[in-house]
């Protein structure tokens, strides 16, 4: 237990380091959740990377490998002249927001303490990311993936992870998901907390938690979970960056959306919304370098994972292969309307009907968020501007979500896909933005009460 | 400047003002109520069953653990094993599913052709009707449906 907890300082000091690089202003809340999701992340990339030197994984490599990349942060630190804060700026808290923060504290306790209890059972859990964290972890060499569990060229952030976790025996595998569900609160809070969202925001904070879904999510072994933090933070300091124009900010976001390439397969479609609109921006602003220099983090992750797949495992390129074919699709569309309303019609049930309007059911339901955001932006419609970039991020990951479906319907795979893997595969990709959803109408409410205090004090 | 401000709080603004509270509140309390709700339940569900073992938490999922218990615990580590083709035994056929419980093990599908290719020790899986072909060697059942044949071929 104490190496455990030892392990879980070592990658929150390597995270937190890391993430002072970029020299923004960050809540002790956001440092802490991006600094376990940073930490971990860079952690299992450069053990992934000892392997191409033919490193075996065992402890001295992970030791050497956390050395190295504690000697790189702190070479690059001294470099640039940052100083290292350890300080946690703590400011006093109002007793509902205490209130607030120990529900959520336990919500989080209750996930860590269903991940500790259960053991990893569900289907693709084992097949898909278990089977390699503990074929990695027993045979001793990331090589193991090709043998062992399904589709060998999903990227090995979540089984290298696992493996590390699996020296301390299996029920802490798991933690790994409840951790990073804390994670996503922590940044989730803190954003909110910068604009101004003190109340509202924990309640907002609240709400995600006891989301059924999401939940779910953090209790059973998938890479989803980390997808969606990964997802949802570089969207949030993206739109820092709009906001006050800070480059720490957009590769903060960058490294983020690189780190999803390195999570998930399809992490490199989710880069398409965040680019297009970083262009619109700096087209505006007559920024030409920024949509550029967004993309360079992301290559460092991307380039040695397509090496290791098409040379060493020798499998197909995880993004290039899947991207290529939305890409053609997207040029060779054919617009079968019944497929079309198929997606809208099932995208409907999803967030109005199923699980969620009438009564939350079992754990595929995403509560009332869905019909409180699109309400929201009804009665603030007039304010939609304000909020224009954001928006328009939640506006395509909605269209990327549609254009992957109606990608595969096209294949000639729909009723296969209708009857098997949509209900899951819809609602696990739906996960990646879902928190910025909550996350811009929670931004939108707040405005208004803060609009009207002032209003109120000025009356006074 | 107190007149500009209240000319900002026109009526129409009030009452959307309250409106949003009014959905924020209900919203809020529906939301967390029934997501409170569930924890508790899976959060109870789990303190009733903590003391079981590993194995009986597996049972419960109602996957084919227990067979898979009992070729690990058939077999030895280096065994070549051969499993039902996914495409018509979609559960028992699921290699990475099956490889998490008995690695080190080499897991393979086919037929009567890999079958020979395979290096000793190798058992073939017998589940609902495969093989379908004829392998020699002593069986070791579980039950009428399911067990193993360690394949060892006449010289």
């Amino acid at each position: 237990m104490i190496l455990f907890i030892l392990l879980f300082i070592c990658i929150l000091f390597l995270g937190d380091s890391f993430t002072s690089l970029f020299k923004c202003k960050l809540s002790w809340w956001e440092r802490f959740g991006l600094a376990y999701g940073l930490g971990l992340a860079i952690f299992t990339f450069g053990t992934f990377l000892s392997s191409f030197i033919g490193a075996s994984f065992n402890k001295y490599t992970l030791l050497f490998v956390f050395l190295v990349c504690l000697i790189t942060i702190w070479y690059v630190r001294k470099k640039r002249r940052i100083r290292l804060d350890l300080r946690i700026h703590w400011n006093r808290p109002t007793i509902p927001v205490i209130i607030l923060g120990i529900v959520i504290l336990l919500v989080g306790l209750s996930s860590l303490f269903e991940s500790v209890v259960r053991p990893i059972y569900t289907w693709d859990a084992v097949a898909t990311w278990g089977a390699k964290g503990k074929a990695i972890f027993s045979l001793g060499s990331i090589l193991a993936v090709k043998d062992y569990g399904v589709i060998p060229d999903y990227p090995l952030n979540i089984p290298i992870a696992m493996a590390l976790f699996y020296y301390f025996g299996e029920p802490f595998v798991k933690s790994i998901f409840s951790f990073y569900f804390i994670a996503v609160l922590m940044v989730f809070y803190g954003s909110l907390k910068r604009y101004g969202c003190g109340y509202v925001g924990s309640a907002g904070t609240l709400m995600l938690a006891v989301t059924p879904f999401v939940f779910f999510h953090s209790t059973i072994a998938y890479a989803n979970l980390p997808m969606a933090f990964y997802y949802m933070a570089s969207v949030i300091y993206l739109y820092q960056f709009f906001q006050d124009n800070n480059r720490g900010f957009l590769m903060l976001s960058s490294i983020l959306v690189g780190i999803g390439c390195w999570t998930r397969a399809e992490g490199l479609i989710w880069l398409f919304p965040n680019l297009a609109v970083l262009t619109i921006y700096a087209l505006r602003r007559k920024q030409w370098l920024d949509p550029i220099l967004y993309l360079g983090p992301i290559l460092v992750f991307f380039l040695p994972w397509t090496v290791f797949t098409k040379y060493i495992i020798e499998t197909r390129s995880p993004y290039v292969g899947s991207a290529l074919q939305l890409i053609k699709q997207l040029f060779t569309l054919n617009i079968e309307t019944a497929h079309l309303w198929e997606i809208l019609r099932y995208f409907y049930r999803q967030i109005f009907i199923r699980e969620t309007w009438l009564v939350v059911r079992g754990v595929l339901g995403w509560g009332y968020i869905w019909p409180f955001f699109f309400s929201v932006l009804i009665l603030y419609c007039t304010r939609i501007r304000k909020y224009s970039y954001l928006l328009s991020i939640i506006g395509l990951d909605i269209l990327v979500l549609f254009f992957i479906y109606y990608g595969v319907a096209n294949l000639g795979e729909w009723h296969r896909i209708l009857e098997a893997g949509f209900m899951s595969s819809f609602n696990r990709i739906t996960l990646y933005f879902f928190p910025i959803i909550l996350f811009q109408t929670i931004l939108l409410i707040s405005d208004d009460i803060r609009r009207w205090r002032s209003i109120a004090s000025a009356g006074r | 400047m107190e007149k500009n401000k209240s000319n900002l709080a026109s009526t129409p603004q009030r009452v959307r003002f309250i409106l949003i509270l009014i959905i924020f509140v209900v919203v809020f309390v529906l939301h967390v109520q029934a997501g409170v709700h569930l924890i508790l339940g899976r959060l109870i569900d789990d303190l009733e069953r903590l003391g079981n073992s590993y194995d009986e938490k597996m049972r419960r999922r109602g996957w084919h653990y227990d067979f898979l218990r009992f070729i690990k615990e058939n077999t030895p580590e280096n065994a070549n094993i051969l499993f039902p083709p996914q495409g018509k035994y979609p559960k028992i056929g699921n290699l990475g599913f099956n490889k998490y419980f008995l690695l080190p093990r080499n897991l393979h599908h086919g037929n009567q052709q890999m079958l020979q290719s395979l290096g000793p020790p190798v058992y073939v899986v017998i589940h609902k009707g495969f093989p379908a072909f004829k392998v020699e060697g002593p069986r070791i059942m579980k039950d009428s449906e399911n067990g193993l044949i360690h394949y060892r071929p006449n010289p």
